[in-house]
């Protein structure tokens, strides 16, 4: 038996240290008030923000609500930002904070039968391609595991597989330790599987 | 707890932080124990599963930072607001407080002074009080005064009832700031 792992890195555009000069010089230019100079991180992050959120809430408005949320509470805590660390970094921070407070609030909440979307059937009546199907599968079943995990356990997975952040950083934006990440990791790992192997 | 040590490692070598020795002697425990290859081929699906998601970063519909900048512009008003209200209720907190404190230190002294004095003279009191510091034994019968006092004002269901519902008070006040303080809007008219 042949026993091994995907080691291969998913295509990622890699920041480049001019990149993180210029994020720099646009977060100094917005800590002193030039919003024109934050609107341009805005610009250079809402793809990445965005999709965190969407990963973390599973829903296209809530996502961009939360990613609104994000910038509005990234420039209005600019000054708490230490431009020594990457400023990356403390955006997806920001945003992850935001998503686990919100799906945390999500268990206590009420929804009357007006506020569910309207009823959509399961499967449509015209036959799909068999690859439409496949990947609406995957889809399905990627969205079923991750909505299986606690909040943190999911920032974490989603920061490690989406933005292949190292142990050390997913605990910097995280604010927690190395090894509660390796352990939020571990467990979510172990719940996704055994999620995993029920539904299959 | 065996094999927890092993799937623990399974998570760790699917994030590449096993060394050679620990994967060699990982793959070795896999190829003997059927449980936690089980859990391994498990893994590594929904492994599989993530990475292949993980190729795709969903992107927000157009004109995000147009809709940010109108929601940036609605902010400022809005926090101003805020900061206003916050201070209505600092204010008001503190001169409840205030006014509370000074109640129950008045109750106090009223209820020490009409055991101390029972006539209302001070001075003669103090006077006595002075004659006899030298004796020892009117200091410790004046503290058993005090702690009697304090007992009898401690034992009444009201005084406590005033400290229940002074507590329930700061709890609403403190979570009060808290929401003006950290919400932060939401306004839906700029999701539709």
């Amino acid at each position: 038996m042949i026993l091994s792992v995907a080691t291969e890195p998913t295509s990622r555009p890699a920041v480049t240290p001019a990149m993180q000069a210029q994020e720099q010089a646009w977060a100094r230019a917005a800590q002193k008030g030039d919003q024109a100079a934050f609107m341009h991180i805005v610009e250079a992050y809402q793809r990445p923000v965005y999709n965190l959120c969407y990963r973390m809430l599973d829903d296209p408005t809530e996502a961009e609500d939360a990613a609104q949320e994000t910038f509005l509470r990234a420039y209005t805590k600019l000054k708490t930002y230490n431009p020594r660390l990457k400023f990356s970094s403390w955006l997806f921070s920001v945003a992850s904070h935001y998503c686990i407070d919100r799906l945390r609030q999500r268990r206590y909440q009420f929804i009357s039968w007006d506020e569910l979307p309207p009823w959509r059937p399961l499967s449509t009546p015209e036959p799909e391609p068999e690859d439409a199907t496949l990947a609406r599968e995957a889809h399905d079943m990627l969205h079923q595991l991750l909505d299986s995990l606690p909040p943190d356990y999911r920032a974490a997975t989603i920061l490690r597989y989406w933005y292949e952040m190292s142990y050390d950083e997913i605990a910097a934006t995280l604010d927690t330790s190395v090894s509660a990440i390796k352990s939020r990791l571990f467990r979510a790992r172990q719940m996704m599987a055994e999620k995993y192997k029920a539904d299959s | 707890m065996e094999h927890e040590k092993f799937t623990e490692k399974i998570s760790l070598w699917l994030d590449n932080e096993l060394s050679p020795a620990e994967i060699t002697e990982l793959q070795i425990h896999l190829t003997r124990c059927a449980a936690c290859r089980q859990i391994y081929q498990a893994m590594q699906r929904v492994d599989d599963l993530l990475r292949r998601a993980a190729a795709v970063m969903v992107e927000p519909t157009p004109g995000f930072s147009p809709r940010f900048e109108a929601r940036l512009a609605q902010y400022t008003p809005y926090d101003q607001r805020r900061l206003w209200w916050g201070m209505i209720v600092l204010l008001l907190g503190v001169t409840f407080f205030f006014v509370l404190g000074a109640a129950l230190s008045s109750t106090l002294l009223v209820s020490l002074r009409s055991i101390f004095f029972s006539g209302g003279i001070l001075y003669p009191w103090l006077a006595a009080l002075i004659e006899s510091a030298n004796n020892l034994w009117t200091f410790i019968n004046l503290g058993i005064l005090f702690a009697k006092t304090c007992l009898i004002i401690f034992s009444q269901p009201l005084f406590w009832v005033c400290v229940l519902v002074a507590i329930a008070l700061a709890g609403l006040w403190v979570r009060m700031m808290q929401l003006i303080y950290r919400r932060s809007p939401i306004n839906v008219e700029l999701l539709v």
